[in-house]
């Protein structure tokens, strides 16, 4: 089987060119978001358009920290759109965590969990730095650099698991058979490794951070 | 001679076999009225056109004849029956009842299209009636009584005015014949004319579930046996057609000449019937956007769809006329159609409650398309039967100058879109219930039934001109203007042009185009599941209600609710209550239980009946 | 070549010209309607970007066959009754067909959608169908209105007679006659384009893009072409009836005209609730069509 490569030439032309974003909005960064939209930035010239549901989007922004709760939805929302499809993580939240660092319900690196093409820093990043990573998205796109929806296929084990951490993944994943076969494992060695767990480890348990991606 | 009786002995016979063997075994009963339909079929084909007599006791006569439009009518209803027969192998739980009136029924229908007077015809009438009445009840007293009391006093009330009509024309003319009626019509004076015209469209007005004469017609529809509402629907109400027809083209056409019965170059019962046509066709259609019940809606659309015929009717030119016969043809094929469709839904999931209903697509198929059919020929949607008449029906109304009236047939006709969607949606589309998860398709009868139906639908809206040549054939034998202007795939009319098979194969290349564009779009990924949906990134399990069915048109029923609200079945209800109010007040005045009072009352009447034949006898 | 080849040429060549100045419409209209919200707007070829982008997508998902079938019969039905209306002097199939054989093969493509909008079950996209229907009971009934008046005034249903009575230069359009009725059929051109206040069925904040809202990639492209088909269409109509028709180059910047007035008012306005819509096609623009209607009947 030849590997998927993210399009080129005219397709990735037009791709780069006509960006249909998800309109879906979590955390602070969505203020951000009607400034680009609006007169003064005009995010519309380069093409990018906010759509109501994900079957039309190409384009899903995390604008800001991500509660597990929203997590769900969002890995709903990024399963059901159409390929090719991009990734773009907002603020430090989405990287690290920001000021959400020790919280207990909001996740601190969302690639773990989305394959992430992109991110913009700042806390929050002001339209110039959205409208400047758009750009980058958009050059990158019509050069074929960017290609995060290939590695979730690919590495599509290693996010369920990483997913299972988290939160029941059996509901809310469209490959129901592989999210049952991941989360009866990973209730398996978790239930082992709280039968040797100290209090210190709770913490540890409640989010695992594995190692860089598998190869 | 002979050949008329084999023909009613073919149907009567059968019913009578169908009847003492049907409890014996359900397959006898059930081949009995196949062999029976079939073979009736072949004895009229062998008929040919021609008139026959039939001798009564005391030495009376009645008419019997086929001519061009009995042909085409009797072929419509055998054809239908044959539909309902072949449909009926699927329903072993029908009683031998059912089987013997449903061949009366087929038999009442088919003499009232041949009798050729007074008598038979109205005979004819009656057993055509009174069958339905029992086929209603057929599954059981109790349930259906409501329905089956509302059709049969109406049937009666109609029957009556078709009774006192004739007795006007008889008592006039002292001919029994039509033939005779039509030649002596002269001596009638022009009061009692309309009054006999007036009955006797009123009469057939209710057969033809014409407003306000139609509120018997839904609940009868809906309540009838599933497999015989198509032929009750498609074929019962043409009787009333039928009987507009003759009463209209035989006898009012005298009144033409009348110059003060005439509103805008037509006579007044032509602006009257146009006028009721269209309230009915509009009115009826926009209560069929509110129902619930698969059958009710259907039952509604035919109100609406005979509302088309005789809009037409009343236009009376040859466009008109071709418009009203087209369209009875259509209205009967395709509303076979959907009626057959919804038993064969009713018959494997026990409903046909649309909210409960629901992603049968995914089961049934093969019912799916044909609904799709039956739906393109009843929205009017070109390369159907249903555009060909309804075009046909268009361009008499504005060619007639009936600009308000048609302006509401338009409506209806947009409105016929809704209630249609709302029926193969609610049925077919959207999400599947977990109780029909093992639904069937429906047996083998019914898909041939479905594709026998379909055959015609598509045959005649590819080639318009056919259909509009055989009415122009039975207009032209009336001595009644028809349309000349086709050819085979195309027809003419004084406004504009329709040929159906440059709109068929333009479709159908179209179709290949759009289907080569969707192939070059490269391959699709199959739903995962069907809660695989956009709801803003929420799952729901199978139980969610995801079907969107209840008050379908809500936002337009708040605004039309003033318009809604006018019902013909209250005024009824209120004439009703006022009766028995006024009936009470009687029973108090005169039934007091007194001997002395009834000795009283009885003395008057006696004398006033002497007084009576006192004041004749001289 | 004779008359009937050069004919069937552009049977052949007129979709494919009308799909792209269709999309180029609609990137007109984006580019316009940015301008009057002070923004600079896409480029004008914005939405031929986006169909090929749209046809690139891979795997959208499928709900089913009807599900497939519903954006493909859109898609043919508008196809086929553009060849029904005649543009810019070329006849094509127009003489085999009136206005009323028009007004039901238009009907083909939203009941083609409707159909595959019910298959992909979502309810969203059913409320947004049984909007869209409300609506069309709404204008169908002006729409209706102005072309009985129209016809009442000709004679004739047939597009090339029409066409051919308003020869003769600006003064002969029936805008100016039956200027009641062009107003009327304006106005339901406004609910027919689904421009605001008059777009409901799609409103993307209420019902998440209604009936589009299971259509992704190819089935979404597909829906842009129908849309970008209808658009010529149904301002086509205007034209053909009220504004006399005209050369190639003409037809195209009337229609377009037509289509630039729909847009601003749809620039400016809000929406309306769906019943709000319903009641206004049946009372204003019905009782002008109505006047106008009545002025033609009394003064023929």
């Amino acid at each position: 089987m030849t590997k998927a490569k993210p399009p080129k030439g005219l397709k990735g032309w037009a791709q780069g060119r006509s960006l249909w974003m998800l309109h879906f909005c979590t955390g602070c960064g969505a203020i951000e978001m009607p400034p680009t939209m609006t007169s003064r930035y005009d995010m519309e010239r380069f093409g990018i358009t906010p759509m109501a549901t994900p079957r039309q989007a190409d384009l899903l922004l995390i604008t800001g920290y991500l509660t597990v709760k929203t997590l769900k939805r969002v890995i709903r929302s990024y399963e059901q759109m159409p390929e090719p499809k991009y990734v773009v993580g907002f603020g430090s939240c989405t990287v690290n965590g920001g000021m959400y660092w020790d919280s207990y319900n909001t996740i601190k690196r969302l690639d773990l969990y989305l394959p992430i093409d992109l991110y913009i820093a700042g806390c929050m990043p002001r339209p110039e730095a959205i409208i400047d990573g758009f750009t980058e998205l958009i050059e990158g796109i019509k050069k074929g650099k960017f290609d995060g929806w290939i590695r979730y296929k690919e590495n599509l084990e290693y996010y369920k698991r990483n997913q299972a951490m988290v939160m029941d993944i059996r509901k809310w994943s469209l490959d129901a058979e592989l999210a049952e076969r991941i989360w009866n494992e990973v209730q398996e060695e978790r239930r082992k490794r709280f039968e040797r767990a100290t209090v210190k480890h709770v913490y540890e348990l409640a989010e695992r951070i594995p190692e860089g991606l598998p190869k | 001679m002979m050949k008329l009786l084999y023909f009613i002995g073919c149907f009567s016979g059968g019913a009578l076999l169908a009847f003492l063997l049907g409890s014996f075994s359900p397959l006898l009963k059930k081949f009995i009225t196949f062999l029976a339909v079939i073979l009736g079929a072949v004895l009229f084909a062998t008929m040919g056109t021609s008139t026959y007599q039939l001798s009564l006791l005391f030495g009376n006569q009645v008419i019997f004849g086929i001519d061009t439009l009995t042909q085409f009518m009797v072929w419509m209803t055998l054809g239908i029956a044959f539909i309902v027969s072949l449909v009926l192998w699927s329903h072993s739980e029908l009683s031998p009842t059912f089987f013997a009136l449903f061949l009366l029924n087929v038999l009442g229908t088919v003499l009232i299209f041949m009798s050729r007077d007074i008598v038979s015809f109205f005979f004819s009438w009656e057993l055509m009636s009174w069958t339905a009445f029992g086929m209603i009840l057929s599954d059981g007293w109790e349930k259906k009584r409501s329905a089956a009391v509302k059709y049969f006093m109406w049937s009666a009330a109609g029957a009556y005015m078709v009774l006192i009509g004739f007795s006007i024309l008889f008592a006039a003319t002292s001919a029994i014949r039509f033939e005779n009626i039509v030649m002596s019509v002269g001596r009638v004076s022009h009061g009692w004319l309309i009054t006999a015209i007036a009955f006797l469209v009123a009469g057939f007005g209710v057969k033809a579930a014409m407003m306000p004469f139609h509120v018997w017609a839904p609940d009868a529809y809906s309540e009838s046996p599933h497999p015989f509402t198509g032929f009750f629907s498609g074929i019962l109400s043409k009787t009333g057609v039928y009987g507009i027809f003759i009463a209209f083209f035989y006898l009012a056409a005298r009144l033409e000449a009348v110059p003060m019965l005439r509103v805008h170059g037509t006579s007044i019962f032509g602006y009257i019937m146009v006028w009721i046509g269209a309230i009915t066709a509009f009115g009826a259609s926009l209560i069929a956007v509110h129902q619930e019940y698969g059958k009710k809606l259907l039952a509604w659309s035919s109100v609406s769809q005979l509302g088309y015929i005789i809009f037409a009717f009343g236009i009376a030119d040859s466009l008109g006329m071709t418009g009203a016969l087209s369209h009875a043809l259509a209205h009967a094929l395709f509303k076979a159609l959907l009626f057959t469709i919804l038993a064969g839904v009713i018959m494997r999931t026990g409903t046909d409650h649309m909210a409960s209903l629901g992603g049968l697509i995914k089961r049934m198929p093969l019912s799916f398309i044909f609904a799709v059919v039956g739906g393109l020929a009843l929205a009017g949607i070109p390369m159907t039967i249903g555009f060909t008449s309804k075009w046909i029906i268009y361009e008499a109304g504005i060619n007639g100058g009936y600009i308000f009236p048609t302006t509401l047939i338009f409506a209806a006709s947009t409105a016929a879109f809704l209630y249609y969607y709302r029926f193969v949606y609610s049925i077919f589309l959207g999400p599947l219930h977990e109780e029909h998860q093992n639904v069937k398709e429906v047996p083998a009868t019914y898909w041939i039934s479905y594709i026998l139906l379909a055959i015609p639908i598509f045959y005649f809206g590819l080639y318009p001109g056919k259909l509009v040549g055989i009415i122009s054939t039975i207009l032209q034998s009336y001595n009644l203007p028809a349309l000349t202007t086709y050819t085979a795939t195309s027809v003419t009319t004084p406004l504009g042009t329709f040929n159906g098979m440059v709109v068929g194969l333009g479709f159908g290349a179209a179709l290949i185009v759009g289907l080569i564009v969707y192939f070059i779009g490269g391959r699709v990924r199959k739903a995962a599941s069907q809660t695989d949906k956009y709801l803003a990134g929420e799952v729901v399990t199978n139980e969610f209600e995801l079907h969107y069915s209840v008050d379908f048109y809500r936002f337009l029923e708040r605004k039309l609710s003033w318009l809604l609200k006018i019902s013909a079945q209250k005024f009824y209800e209120f004439i009703g209550e006022l009766i028995r109010f006024v009936a009470d007040i009687n029973r108090k005045m005169f039934f007091c239980g007194n001997g002395q009072a009834y000795l009283y009352y009885m003395t008057i009447v006696l004398t006033i009946l002497i007084l009576s034949i006192w004041r004749i006898k001289p | 070549m004779n008359a009937v080849g050069l004919n069937i040429t552009w049977i052949i060549f007129m979709p494919i010209l009308v799909i792209i100045i269709g999309l180029f419409y609609l990137g007109a209209a984006r580019k316009i309607t940015a301008r009057i919200q002070n923004r600079y707007g896409p480029p004008i070829y914005q939405n031929i970007i986006d169909v090929i982008k749209l046809f690139s997508k891979k795997n959208p998902t499928n709900h089913g066959v009807m599900f497939s079938l519903g954006p493909v019969m859109a898609f043919s039905g508008m196809l086929i009754s553009l060849l029904f209306i005649p543009i810019g002097n070329k006849a094509l199939l127009s003489f085999n067909g009136d206005i009323i054989v028009l007004l039901y093969l238009l009907v083909i493509a939203p009941l083609g959608m409707a159909l595959g909008v019910g298959e992909g079950g979502n309810p969203m996209g059913t409320i947004g169908i049984a909007r869209a229907l409300t609506l069309m009971l709404g204008y169908e009934v002006v729409l209706v209105i102005s072309i009985i008046s129209v016809i009442l005034y000709t004679g004739s249903a047939s597009f090339m007679e029409i066409i051919k009575m308003q020869s003769g230069g600006v003064g002969h359009w029936f805008i100016w006659p039956l200027f009641l009725s062009a107003l009327a059929m304006d106005m339901a051109l406004q609910g027919m384009l689904g421009e605001k206040p008059f777009d409901q069925p799609v409103a993307p904040h209420e019902v998440a893009s209604g009936p589009m809202v299971e259509f992704g990639g190819k089935y979404l492209g597909l829906l842009q072409l129908y849309h970008a088909i209808g658009i010529v269409v149904e301002t086509g109509i205007f034209v053909n009836l009220f504004l006399g028709g005209g050369t190639l180059f003409w037809w195209f910047v009337k229609s377009f005209a037509v289509f630039f007035v729909a847009l601003l008012i749809n620039a400016v306005m809000p929406r309306f609730r769906i019943g709000q819509a319903f009641a206004f096609f049946w009372t204003y623009p019905a009782a002008i069509g109505l006047i106008g209607l009545i002025l033609v009947a009394i003064l023929k």
